[in-house]
């Protein structure tokens, strides 16, 4: 469907609109990508960070290479502050001096380079992998059935290919090599500082480094809580919105905004609070960092100085440990803390990356309730003979919504389901789809087993219209191509014409390229039931499955699609589910479910003449319209 | 029946009874509302919303002011600290080193205590005002009409409330301590140059560099992220629709053109994102080396000095302290900037939101009206939703307790005269009014509370089937919902479901069968027992043996009221006491289902009915029309059972 609606350009100041146009004028032409879909899974692995990651190891490897070597680079800083000061300095020599500003020129040069291709190595690679999950994830969910669909929050799918898909970029670009990273310049950083001073790096570590770790450990800990608060309470607030936004309708003529207004700004409050949490001890720990590390400088000058008046400076004139050499090592016990602070955000990025790798998994191991077989082949030319043998089924494995359904419909043949709502007729209908799988008994098409029919051939020769009519945003054209992507103008026009739509479509500004809303919104109800129909027709399915599909519609419009699908239907097989018996009574086979079994079959005539069920129905029915005159007359 | 009768009514106040409410607000309103002048800049427009909460602001920028002054001061102690060691070591009278390292311990520890108090101030006050904002947009979304939300896509308001909010907030929490660490640059900046004036200068000149580059990065980054952000929205599109749309996409096995439309929405996003990690890839390590270069100066141009004897180890190693405090806030201004001008954008977006009005509003001296007769009159009205003209001078008029049916195409407008009715949609000209009261006079809580209508399309709620009937009157009684599922015949199914009226119904409702999905709706609207009744195709799912025993209950309930039946099928029709015809936007005919079915040969079209007089007979060319058609079909059908033969295509059932 149409993407560029969704830019969000709202807002972006000029100049920036013009460089982002530019931009977009750069943009390569992808539209021609091509990737393959399966309705069977292809990897069998669960999905793991080290399973995901495992093929690319040896490019990680390479990352980790560069990694310490940026590391080792930026040490030579602190390293040539203590050669300055011990070497130059404090003995006055200029010539090491010079030497000390080249190199550590040199170094600042080196690491500008290794680090820049760092960036690009890994960077590359990461979205590189971000772009195969985004496909491997979707391709999965094209997977799912529909009860997966039913059962799971629309809102909580999505963070599945957003926000999930996003933290484990994080991890993968940032996290794990960051990771690395500092664990490495830590381990350095050791190594320099007992080069030092033993007893001085002694110190440290008995007194400070504990404390330090300590804190961030806690940090980390109550943070990684606090952001979990905030996250869930963020999802209430835009779930609370999204339901509101959806329902806006209801929401008006119900007069609910008190309700939701107060209601929200619980919501909104708790969100609040939590993250109030949050930058209490992010503020604290911020500022308490900063103290630790004064405080250790602290430490440092003070222990330095008894050792500096211990070794007197008579007794040892080589001045091994000098002033100098505690400024140095000064500097170096500020860089050694950076990493231990840095490996707290890191400990979040992981937790977060691994919660989202948890999740994923969770997705990608669900399986299909409807699963295609090993060996599914390609039904070519269908013609339409379905059969139920035995049949029952359950939503839940609790209630039973049908029985031990036996049925025969024969190819070509048009077929309408009769029953009191809630009988299982859309359930049938689902049935036939293979959108579910039934609990007992099997369904054949042409003889053969529906789960021997592979989805993508059953699917592409059989068309539904169901009793809830979904229309994409985008035009009114995209919408009726989804069935047929490839069809003509012409073919399109005329399944507008079948059912009687092209009037309305002229008389819309644009025409076919007219938008129609989220969800058809801009539409009638009844026009969006045609706009379905039109979906189906222009497939010209072997099949064609009609559940209420004109429920919303006039009787003359009706009349007319039917007129229309006399044609369509010739030699192919229909389903129809219809409340208006005025439209079921031309079936050929008239179906009546209750109670989750068929009670009654035959032809209309048939049927009125058993003076069943149908013939209380049919009754009723006419009853209303006779019961109107009667009274008048 | 179904609400405390209207002596009981007497006893709530009239007023709370116009939307009821059962939740207990556990927060405050927000205390500001945006400054509604749009030619103010967007700062300025939010500052009300921030001034609401100036105390706290105020507490926390003087804390981290006052502290950060403190701060400046460590660096040079830490200097004096250092010189201080060499004297002490030759003369042994340790009290001056003991006392310098007191007072900087106790100085950073009240920094420590201030700091934190701070900034935990000051982040309270963003994210109030980030709570702030977004109830004042989630209020204002109530206000709007209906059109709005016609042309408003639910996931763009979704991600305007998330993402742009949050840059507002971010900025605002970032901008005071940008603003802190500019101040600590002027002090540290004057200790600096008070204590050597070249190496001073020597060592802040990296910084303009550093901001060239900072200041070029975000020029490019700026579009690089906007297009990022557009790209993700991309993909969430794509994906939010194809798991609204997932049947569609099976029925008709479009799943591989799916997964190809999301690969190039994922191509897409990978490239931008990969420019943007390519010009990150050569600034950052560039602006990160660029400022160590500063420091190299000092080390090797100070340590000269020292050498020369020109300054102390300590001013030296206060000199590269400072440099780390000058050079923060020009590295932070660069993406200061880019965060501003962010904002400024996010703000502009929620601003369309919030500068949207409604020409839909109550009126100053509005009509309040505890009880309605019923009385509907529409006056030569007009509407069009965009050019098209939909309602074309429509008149008629509804008697009080009066029941009528609107009949008319697909596509006549049926819906919109109710919508109009409702206030949805301000009509373009004419009169709509109930009891002689214009709609507009009327305020519009007043109007919905006494009009409940079922939509066309039966929404549910993702809650329990107990929350839905109660949508509009939160507070009911069991009992009372109860009561108002037996009347729309949903008690029995409901009760059959796995949990009863505790039963959470899945998205959108699609748990349930389309005529359980409207007996709820119908259900929700006759809890809230109003004084009109719309129900919109309510029934068009529902079989016709429900459908009589839910219009029996009904019957009993419509004398009370006033009833809008739109409706197709005929069994519906007949339930009222007279039917209106529109046709091309007006109301053609008005009569019982009789009479019209005699005198209007446009009514029998529209319900290809064959007319109880003779058709009008120039329809008899070569195209048979619709209800010739159906007819010659139920004829062919009746008359002639034999004919078609049925072999028995099926086998018996188990019954
Ligand atoms: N996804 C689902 N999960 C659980 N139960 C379901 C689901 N869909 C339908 N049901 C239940 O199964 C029963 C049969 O539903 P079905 O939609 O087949 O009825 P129907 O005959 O089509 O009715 P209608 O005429 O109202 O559309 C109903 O009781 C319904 O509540
Ligand atoms: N929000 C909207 N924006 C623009 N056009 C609209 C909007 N809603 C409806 N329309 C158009 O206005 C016309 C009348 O719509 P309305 O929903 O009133 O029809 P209706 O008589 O209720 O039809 P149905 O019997 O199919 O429900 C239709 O052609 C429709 O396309
Ligand atoms: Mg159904
Ligand atoms: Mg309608």
């Amino acid at each position: 469907m149409s993407q560029e609606a969704n830019l969000p350009f709202a807002g972006i100041p000029p100049e920036m609109l013009d460089r982002t146009n530019a931009l977009i004028e750069e943009e390569p032409d992808f539209s021609d990508i091509k990737v393959s879909f399966s309705h069977k899974n292809p990897s069998s692995r669960a999905f793991t960070l080290w399973a995901f990651l495992s093929p690319y190891k040896f490019r990680f490897l390479f990352a980790l290479v560069l990694v310490a070597m940026t590391e080792m680079l930026l040490l030579v800083g602190p390293y040539l502050v203590q050669v300055a000061i011990d070497k130059a300095i404090m003995p006055k020599d200029f010539s090491v001096l010079t030497m000390v500003a080249m190199v550590w020129v040199g170094s600042l040069f080196l690491a500008v380079i290794v680090s820049g291709i760092r960036i690009r190595f890994l960077g590359r690679l990461g979205q590189l992998l971000m772009y195969d999950l985004r496909v491997r994830v979707f391709s999965h969910l094209q997977r799912l059935s529909i009860d997966f669909y039913t059962e799971e929050k629309a809102g909580r799918l999505l963070t599945r290919m957003t926000s999930d898909i996003e933290a484990l970029s994080n991890l993968l670009q940032t996290g794990l090599v960051n990771l690395v990273a500092q664990l490495l310049a830590l381990f350095f950083i050791l190594i320099l500082l007992f080069s030092f001073n033993l007893q001085l790096t002694l110190i440290l570590l008995v007194f400070s480094a504990p404390i330090m770790f300590g804190f961030t450990v806690w940090f980390s800990k109550t943070s990684e809580r606090g952001y979990q608060v905030v996250r869930n309470r963020i999802a209430d607030v835009l779930a609370d919105l999204q339901e509101s936004l959806s329902g806006m309708r209801l929401v008006i003529s119900f007069n609910r905004m008190k309700h939701n207004v107060i209601n929200h700004r619980n919501i909104v409050g708790d969100y609040r609070d939590a993250n109030h949490y949050t930058s209490k001890i992010t503020a604290t720990y911020r500022s308490g960092t900063q103290f630790i590390t004064t405080a250790t400088s602290l430490l440092i000058f003070t222990a330095g100085f008894f050792i500096l008046k211990d070794v007197n400076p008579s007794l040892d004139p080589e001045g091994a440990f000098t002033v100098g050499s505690l400024v140095a090592f000064n500097v170096l016990v500020s860089r050694f803390f950076i990493p231990i602070n840095e490996l707290s955000g890191l400990y979040n990025e992981f937790q977060s990356g691994n919660a989202a790798v948890l999740k994923l998994r969770d997705l990608l191991d669900t399986e299909p309730s409807v699963k295609e077989s090993e060996n599914a082949f390609d039904l070519k030319d269908l013609k339409g003979d379905i059969r139920f043998n035995d049949v029952s089924f359950s939503y839940d494995d609790e209630i039973k919504v049908l029985k031990n359904i036996s049925l025969h419909i024969e190819a070509g043949k048009t077929v309408s389901f009769v029953g009191p709502t809630g009988a299982g007729k859309s359930t049938v209908a689902k049935l036939i789809c293979r959108f579910y799988d039934p609990t007992e008994g099997s369904l054949t098409l042409d003889n053969i087993n529906l789960k021997d029919i592979s989805l993508e051939s059953l699917h592409s020769q059989l068309g539904i219209v169901p009793q809830e009519p979904f229309l994409f945003h985008g035009t009114i054209k995209d919408n009726i191509l989804f069935a047929k992507p490839d069809a003509t103008d012409k073919e399109v026009e005329d399944a507008c014409k079948a059912v009687g739509i092209e009037e309305m479509i002229k008389r819309l500004p644009e025409g076919l390229e007219t938008h129609c809303h989220e969800r058809g919104s801009s539409l009638s109800s009844g026009e969006r039931q045609l706009l379905a129909l039109a979906r189906a027709f222009l497939s010209k399915p072997r099949v064609l499955i009609l559940d209420e599909a004109t429920s919303n519609v006039d009787q003359q419009n009706e009349a007319k699609i039917e007129r229309a699908l006399d044609k369509l239907l010739e030699g192919r097989t229909a389903i129809i589910i219809a409340h208006r018996l005025a439209t079921t009574r031309r079936a050929d086979v008239i179906v009546v479910i209750d109670e989750q079994k068929i009670i009654e079959m035959g032809s209309h005539e048939e049927l009125i003449q058993k003076k069943g069920s149908y013939f209380q129905m049919y009754e009723t029915w006419e009853k209303q319209e006779e019961e109107k005159r009667e009274e008048i007359l | 029946m179904l609400n405390p009768s209207s002596d009981e009514l007497e006893l709530i106040s009239f007023e709370a009874g116009l939307e009821p409410v059962n939740v207990k607000p556990r927060f405050e309103n927000p205390k500001a509302d945006i400054d509604r002048d749009k030619s103010k800049n967007w700062f300025r427009r939010v500052l009300p919303i921030l001034m609401a909460n100036r105390w706290s602001f105020i507490m926390g920028i003087t804390l981290m002011i006052s502290t950060m002054m403190l701060g400046v001061s460590v660096p040079a102690l830490i200097g004096k600290l250092v010189d201080s060691i060499e004297p002490t070591l030759t003369t042994g009278e340790i009290s001056n080193f003991l006392f310098l390292v007191t007072v900087i311990l106790i100085i950073s520890f009240v920094r420590f205590i201030g700091g934190a108090i701070g900034s935990y101030q000051l982040g309270r006050v963003s994210n109030q005002l980030e709570a702030d904002l977004r109830s004042v947009i989630y209020n204002h979304l109530f206000t709007l009409s209906f059109s709005f939300f016609d042309k408003t896509q639910t996931g763009q308001l979704i991600s305007r409330a998330n993402s742009d909010i949050k840059t507002i907030q971010m900025f605002l929490m970032i901008a005071p301590m940008l603003l802190t660490s500019l101040l600590s640059f002027a002090f540290a900046a004057v200790y600096m140059l008070s204590v050597h004036l070249t190496l001073a200068l020597a060592s802040m000149i990296a910084i303009p560099l550093v901001f060239i580059l900072s200041v070029k990065l975000r020029r490019l980054t700026f579009p690089l992220s906007w297009l990022t952000q557009a790209r993700q929205a991309d993909v969430a599109v794509i994906v939010d629709e194809n798991i609204n749309g997932q049947r569609i996409v099976k029925s008709f096995a479009q799943e591989l053109m799916q997964v190809n439309l999301l690969a190039i929405a994922a191509k897409k996003l990978q490239w931008v994102q990969v420019r943007s990690i390519d010009v990150s890839a050569f600034y950052n390590p560039l602006i990160e080396n660029l400022s160590v270069l500063g420091s190299v100066l000092v080390w090797v141009y100070g340590g000269w000095l020292v050498i020369e004897g020109e300054i102390g180890l300590g001013a030296l190693v206060a000199f590269t302290m400072y440099l780390m405090m000058i050079q923060m806030p020009f590295r932070f201004l660069g993406w200061m900037l880019m965060l501003e001008q962010r904002a400024k954008a996010s703000a502009g977006r929620i601003f369309e939101i919030l500068d949207e009005t409604s020409e839909i509003k109550d009126k100053e001296n509005k009509v309040e009206m505890e009880k309605l007769e019923g009385k509907i009159s529409f006056n030569d009205v007009h509407f069009a939703y965009a050019e098209e003209p939909i309602l074309k001078g429509l008149s008629f008029e509804v008697e009080p307790k009066e029941t009528v049916a609107i009949v008319g195409q697909t596509g006549s407008g049926k819906s919109t005269i109710v919508r109009l009715l409702s206030r949805f949609y301000e009509a373009d000209k004419g009169n709509i009014s109930i009891d002689g009261v214009p709609v507009q006079d009327m305020g519009i809580r007043n109007l919905h509370y006494h009009i409940a209508q079922v939509l066309d399309e039966p929404f549910l709620f993702s809650v329990s089937i107990k929350d839905n009937i109660a949508y509009g009157r939160p507070d009911a009684t069991m009992d009372e919902i109860i009561q108002a599922a037996k009347a729309a015949e949903a008690h029995d199914f409901i009760n059959q479901t796995s949990d009863g009226y505790e039963t959470v119904v899945g998205e959108r409702g699609y748990t349930l069968s389309g005529g359980q999905r409207q007996r709820l709706g119908i259900a929700r609207a006759l809890l809230v027992d109003p004084s009109i009744l719309i129900l919109d195709d309510a029934t068009s799912s529902i079989d016709v043996k429900i459908e009589a025993m839910i219009h029996k209950s009904l019957l009993k309930l419509l004398d009370k009221r006033t009833t809008i039946l739109i409706a197709h099928r005929l069994s519906t029709i007949s339930l009222a006491d007279r039917v209106l015809v529109l046709d091309n936007g007006k109301i053609i005919a008005s009569g019982t289902h009789e009479d019209l079915l005699r005198d209007e040969p446009r009514y029998s079209e529209i319900l290809a009915q064959q007319s109880t007089t003779e058709t009008p007979e120039e329809e008899q060319g070569e195209e048979e029309s619709d209800e010739e058609y159906r007819k010659r079909i139920s004829e062919t059908l009746i008359k002639d059972p034999s004919e078609d033969e049925f072999k028995g295509g099926f086998d018996e059932s188990g019954s």
